[in-house]
């Protein structure tokens, strides 16, 4: 769009309506003209506005109405032709996609609605050659290219139905239509040219999905071989017509990429034999084009027919002709002079005088800018032939021919570059290894040259040459990972030269490159990097508000405050991208993302920390709409990508842990963006790492959480991420496979929580028992269930009960329920590992579920199992600290029933052979730790256990003078922790240690002072 | 002797007579004119070409290059090179030359001035003895005062002490710089001594000179140029007397300022920027102002030098040894003869 004001604008259409309005009343207006002369003078805007106006007018007749969406897609269409800056350009095609779209909807028996679809389905194409041309990422480019193909499949979808259009309102013609009926022949020819031009550009779509394939790929071939085919047939359809010559022209061009070079110059001859007129002249221009590129290819070397035929053009269609194809026509000749020329002896006087035709060729090549000119002056250099060689110090060696080597060099680079990206993708290391040595030389060369160029040049030097010198350069140093130097020469480039491209390219290597040196930085202070990140930042916004850059740029700087957890700074990033920006989606879906984890994260965070649950449920509800918006926005851009899929995955987790499992089901489901739609279609968008367990473990939540449950298919998705973690042949499936269930009990362990904290009763019956029929359900499958989905069964009915666990207080009859249903799991998973060899081995690796079986054994009420089990363990082993730990709280847990615990979480239990406790307690625990920093932790959880379980159990005693020696011990406890660690372990312990301090006293009938008791005492008496 | 006979002769008189006029001695202009007679007269201020009876009167400010009559090809052709900067080609050139052979003192002269002058360009570009280089150029200070190449030669040989750190030594010919008639050589002789008195930690006194230059009225691009340079030797004096505050501030408005193109300008700039910043111990920002010199401005063989002796230090620091030892090595590769490849 041109920079004008949207208000400006409306006046001036407005003006212009009610001006013709007031001459002659509207159903005389000439819209089509009208339209066409805005059109013609460039003021596209103000047609599509004038169109709009049309609509809403009530005078206007309802054919003229139809046809607005149309008119105002053709110019939308028109605009973009125009656009340089390929975003706007973008945004306009959408548009006029869209337009085209509403109108076919609308009248789909309209007689332009199969040109709406032509129209369509050639936009459709340009953003598939758009794709795969943008694509740079290689870790990116099957995906990438599959987009593409998506479109181009999409355009012959839509050709296919302009097709039947055009038959079917050409069937409704009459066969012969008479002389004077001018109208009716006019609409007919009309119509059969629209068929052709359709069928013309459906054979096109096979040659462009061959270009999403590796070249020479069996697929490439096979679809070069299908567009050959369908454009001979389109050939022999219209062979005289100039559809039929150019489908001809395109057939060569299908034979060149083949490879097959006599169909192609067969094709490309009878072109170039078409009488000369005004009519064939572009199309003998571009055979005689493909026939000298086959000609002068290095498997055919026919260089005296591609003079031939060169010189043949020259003098018959060459005169005054320097675009593009003439150009290219020249350069191809002079080489083919060259190459005759340098077969000769060197003393051969045809030698020189075939190197002077060559001159003669390439001369106007080298004096017209365009992709032949660089090369056409280096090959001048060439022919000139006895010029010194260049010293390597520069002398001699001017800024144009050090700039050109440079340049030379960067193309040699970024060809050898490809190649290594495919090397790397077929593993191939002996080719990577020469690609890299052949790259890296490459690079050298590249920098050295542009370097001397830098150097050489002066006043007189175009500053466009210049700045691209410096620009290679910037390119070249992120390309090597100096970012450094990527950043001072990209924002030399912005700052002095924004207007041009290289100042905007160097803009976003500046800021790529100053987040890549944050990233990097492993120091702690990185407040330079960020205000140098801020500072571009900031100058993009202010440079180019409009642009693409600055788009990027706050999708940029809306990662980093994402990454840096500065949500609302987050969000004033996601403002500034334009809502018809390309990158808003984008933004908007890692924005949401963002919000979302924060939620989550802050589900986790310490009570005091906690937003309250207004706030909490506003980040939740912003997540969700920012998150809607952006899948609507990435869905209309296109087809889904990795992103997109993310973006989804977190809506339905949203409605999930929101208890919208209906609505979370409904986006899984969803057709063409849902999950698990892309995850059993094998989407490239699903590709990434861990989607798919991600996807099946929340469908299984989903599944199991719904009203009525759907057990099938949650059984369904439990299967299949269990397969798809034993396809992936990795050693430690069955490792990850548990570790998935793990996460999937913690999932619904911390939901549960949420629902408890938040007083939702009901909700956390209901899930609770949602998860209880299908867990029973799995339990009592045929078959049993397997290690993995026993240890998930065990998780999640732990999950359960601890969402049942209200801390501090008894636990309920529910809560034991489902942790003695757990151990019992536990219980069943280690049957199945003493049948199996693997765990029969490593009884180590089960330590764990036994450890989590005396967990459950404890919390449902079985203290006696539950210290069975773990004195098992440390009788194998008695320095398993963790296991020492949990048989100590065991004890500690047991004194609440029977005060004798308390006692033996001090001095430990269960006396072995040597008559030594194998249950420690907790006065070991903290003498076998106390000179154990790593234990710190431990040590200290010891002490303050050992002064809780006297305390405890001195309450439990009558006898108050025994009560208050038992807490004077408890306080001697303390004290000689406080004697032997002044700082307690830090604020947070030390707290702990504060407030159990103030309960003894209290109990003593002292002044709660806590702490502060301990350290008046010290200074009073240090030594003591 | 025939009428024929007699118009072959007059045929041949005339030629000759025409030769004569032709061959002179020319004098192009920096607005690019050009003009030919016999120099009759030539001092430090001005050149005399005298054509038949006219006399014409250039100043040597505005003069481009002078082209003797029957000078060696090879002279004209190193003067191509030396204006182009390529100073080895110039050499090789000159010292085809037969000294002998030439029997004009201002040819002999021009040769001398050349050899000279190209030596010292390449000593102050790294190559090449600075000492050998201002040996040369003090012989030819000395021998021809009334060169028209004499306020150059003084220029060179300021900027060569300069660099062999011998500042008040410098400042001697700075001042004979400044004893041209022309505002723009008397504000460039003002920042020149300037900046040796910068170097002889004399900031107040160099501080003087810069406002002296900034009081000069005179206009146009150069004028503009020369101001810009006297603010930044000013704020390098303000960094040497420790405001590097004040200094960064100022060198960041004129780095704004100043003209994208104007590279020597910048070199300088990013020069005082980078020093401020070190001595502020602001070690990144100190890195980025130099790798602005290294890899926008390394034409400035000095200051670059200088620059790459910086980031040799500063690359270290920021936990880059491999950029530190390419610093270093390139150093020592490109500015052998450099005091700042000596440290």
């Amino acid at each position: 769009m041109k920079p004008k004001s949207t208000s400006r604008r409306l006046l001036s259409a407005l003006a212009l309506v009610s001006a013709c309005l007031a001459a002659d009343g509207f159903c005389a207006e000439p819209v089509d003209q009208f339209v066409q002369a805005l059109r013609e003078r460039k003021y596209y805007d103000e047609a599509i506005d004038y169109l709009a106006l049309l609509q809403v007018h009530e005078q206007l007749p309802g054919i003229v109405k139809q046809r607005v969406p149309y008119e105002q897609a053709e110019t939308l269409l028109e605009q973009a032709g125009g656009e340089r800056d390929l975003t706007v350009r973008g945004t306009q095609l959408s548009r006029a996609a869209e337009l085209f779209e509403t109108f076919r909807g609308s009248f789909p028996d309209h007689e332009l609605a199969g040109r709406a679809a032509t129209h369509i389905a050639n936009i459709l194409i340009e953003r598939g050659q758009f794709v795969v041309q943008s694509s740079l990422d290689p870790d990116n480019q099957e995906a990438t290219r599959a987009r593409a193909r998506e479109y181009f499949e999409q355009a012959r979808q839509q050709l296919t139905a302009a097709d039947r259009k055009f038959q079917a309102d050409l069937q409704k013609m009459p066969k012969l239509v008479a002389p004077t009926e001018q109208d009716l022949q006019n609409r007919k020819r009309r119509l059969a040219g629209d068929l052709a031009q359709a069928r013309l550009l459906s054979a096109s779509i096979d040659f462009e999905l061959a270009k999403t394939f590796e070249a020479g790929s069996a697929p490439a071939k096979k679809h070069l071989q299908a567009a050959a085919h369908n454009y001979s047939s389109l050939y022999e359809s219209y062979r005289t017509r100039s559809v039929g010559l150019l489908a001809r022209w395109w057939e060569g061009r299908c034979y060149q990429e083949l490879g097959q070079f006599k169909q192609a110059l067969g094709c490309y001859r009878e072109l170039i034999e078409l009488p000369a007129t005004a009519e064939t002249r572009a199309i003998k221009t571009r055979s005689t084009l493909g026939a000298l590129e086959c000609l002068t290819n290095d498997s055919q070397k026919k260089y005296q027919e591609a003079i031939e035929y060169g010189e043949r053009w020259e003098k018959e269609l060459g005169s005054n002709q320097a675009d593009a194809y003439g150009l290219a026509i020249r350069y191809r000749t002079a080489l083919a002079y060259q190459a005759q020329s340098k077969a000769l002896p060197i003393k051969d006087p045809n030698r020189k005088k075939l190197a002077g035709f060559a001159r003669q060729f390439v001369v106007p090549v080298a004096q017209h800018p365009g992709e032949y000119q660089r090369s056409a002056k280096m090959l001048l250099v060439a022919l000139g032939g006895n010029k010194d060689p260049k010293d390597a110090r520069g002398r001699d060696v001017t800024f144009a021919e050090a700039y050109e080597q440079g340049r030379q060099a960067l193309e040699r680079m970024q060809e050898v570059a490809a190649n290594l990206a495919i090397a790397q993708r077929g593993k191939d290391r002996d080719a990577i290894e020469t690609l890299e040595k052949q790259k890296s030389e490459s690079t050298a060369a590249a920098l050295e040259s542009l370097r001397l160029a830098l150097n050489k040049s002066d006043q007189k030097t175009p500053i466009e040459d210049l700045n691209s010198v410096r620009y290679y350069l910037c390119f070249l140093a992120w390309d090597a990972g100096q970012f450094h130097d990527a950043a001072v020469l990209g924002e030399f480039l912005a700052r002095r030269y924004g207007d041009s491209l290289p100042g905007r390219q160097g803009a976003r290597i500046a800021l790529a490159a100053w987040v890549r040196l944050y990233s990097d930085s492993k120091a702690a202070d990185k407040d330079f990097e960020r205000a140098q990140i801020q500072h571009i930042a900031e100058m993009i916004f202010k440079r180019w508000p409009d642009k693409e850059e600055s788009d990027e740029a706050a999708l940029t700087m809306l990662n980093f405050a994402v990454a840096e957890r500065h949500f609302d700074k987050a969000l004033d990033y996601l403002d500034k991208i334009s809502t018809t920006s390309p990158r808003r989606g984008q933004a908007e879906l890692r924005a949401g993302q963002a919000l979302w984890s924060a939620y989550l994260r802050s589900l986790q965070a310490p009570a005091g920390e906690r937003p309250s649950d207004e706030d909490a449920n506003q980040l939740k509800q912003h997540a969700q709409e920012i998150l809607s918006q952006g899948v609507a926005r990435m869905d209309k851009a296109g087809p889904v990508d990795s992103t997109l899929a993310a973006g989804v995955l977190a809506l339905a987790q949203i409605c999930v842990e929101t208890d919208q499992p209906q609505q979370a089901i409904a986006w899984l489901e969803n057709p063409k963006l849902g999950p698990l739609t892309l995850v059993k279609a094998g989407n490239p968008a699903a590709a990434r790492d861990a989607f798919a367990t991600e996807t099946y473990k929340l469908a299984l939540r989903a599944y199991i959480g719904v009203h009525p449950q759907q057990l099938k298919k949650a059984e369904e998705a439990m299967d299949a991420v269990e397969k798809l973690v034993q396809k992936s042949g990795d050693a430690a499936a069955s490792a990850n496979l548990t570790a998935i269930y793990i996460s999937l009990g913690r999932e619904l362990e911390q939901h549960l929580r949420e629902l408890r904290n938040s007083g939702k009763t009901k909700e956390l019956e209901s899930v609770s028992k949602a998860f209880e029929v299908f867990l029973d359900r799995i339990t009592k499958r045929e078959g049993g269930g397997s290690y993995a989905s026993l240890n998930w069964v065990g998780e999640t009915y732990y999950g359960l009960g601890s969402g049942f666990d209200e801390g501090g207080r008894p636990l309920s009859l529910k809560a034991k329920e489902y942790f003695q249903k757990a151990a019992t799991a536990y219980e069943r998973m280690l049957e199945a590992a003493q049948k199996d060899p693997k765990y029969k081995d490593q009884p180590d690796s089960l330590v764990g579920v036994r450890l989590r079986l005396a967990d459950c054994q404890g919390r449902a009420g079985n203290f006696d199992a539950a210290l069975k089990t773990l004195v098992a363990i440390l009788k194998e082993k008695s320095v398993r600290l963790n296991a020492q730990v949990q048989a100590a709280q065991l004890h500690q847990a047991r004194g609440a029933t029977d005060p004798k615990g308390y006692a033996e979480a001090i001095t430990g239990s269960s006396p072995g052979r040597d008559g030594k406790n194998v249950v420690w307690g907790w006065a070991k625990i903290s003498q076998m730790t106390v000179n154990r920093p790593e234990f710190e932790e431990t040590f200290h959880q010891a002490r303050l256990s050992m002064a809780e379980a006297r305390y405890k159990y001195a309450l439990t005693q009558e006898d108050e003078a025994k009560r208050k020696k038992i807490l004077e011990a408890a306080k001697q406890d303390l004290w000689m922790t406080f004697k032997l660690r002044p700082n307690l372990g830090g604020e947070e312990t030390s707290a702990r240690y504060d407030q159990m301090l103030k309960q003894i006293q209290k109990s003593l009938g002292d002044k709660e002072a806590g702490l502060v008791e301990f350290k008046e005492r010290d200074v009073a008496a240090p030594g003591t | 002797m025939n009428i024929l006979s007699r118009s072959l002769v007059l045929v041949v008189v005339c030629a000759a007579a025409c030769a004569t006029a032709l061959a002179a001695d020319k004098v192009k202009l920096l607005q690019g004119s050009q003009s030919s007679g016999r120099l009759t007269g030539i001092t430090p201020v001005e050149l005399v070409l005298e054509l038949l009876s006219n006399k014409k009167t250039f100043a040597v400010n505005e003069v481009d290059s002078v082209m003797f009559d029957a000078e060696p090809n090879d002279l004209a052709q190193a003067r191509i090179a030396v204006r182009a900067g390529r100073y080895e080609d110039a050499v090789a050139l000159l010292s085809k030359i037969d000294a002998a052979k030439v029997d004009r003192s201002e040819i002999a002269a021009d040769i001398e001035f050349f050899k000279a002058m190209a030596a010292a360009r390449l000593a102050l570009a790294g190559s090449g003895s600075k000492t050998e280089a201002g040996k040369k150029l003090f012989a030819f200070e000395k021998a021809h005062r009334t060169s028209f190449h004499y306020f150059e030669v003084c220029e060179l040989l300021g900027d060569l002490l300069a660099a062999l750190n011998k500042h008040s030594d410098a400042e001697t010919f700075y001042n004979k710089l400044a004893e041209a008639p022309w505002p723009d050589y008397k504000m460039r002789a003002g920042v020149l001594v300037g900046r040796a008195l910068v170097g002889q930690k004399q900031f107040d006194r160099a501080n003087g000179r810069f406002d002296e230059v900034l009081a000069i009225e005179g206009t146009g691009k150069e004028a503009d140029r020369q101001k810009l340079a006297a603010r930044l030797g000013k704020a390098s004096a303000l960094a040497g007397a420790g405001k590097t505050d004040q200094a960064v501030q100022l060198v960041e408005q004129i780095i704004a300022e100043a003209d994208a193109e104007n590279l020597e300008l910048h070199a300088r700039a990013y020069t005082v920027l980078g020093n401020c910043y070190r001595a502020a111990g602001k070690k990144k920002e100190a890195l980025l102002a130099f790798l602005h010199v290294d890899l926008l401005y390394s034409r400035f063989g000095e200051l670059h030098a200088e620059a790459l002796a910086n980031l040799a230090t500063l690359w270290a620091d920021a936990d880059k040894g491999d950029r530190a030892a390419q610093a270093r090595a390139l150093l020592k590769e490109k500015y052998p003869t450099s005091a700042w490849a000596e440290n």
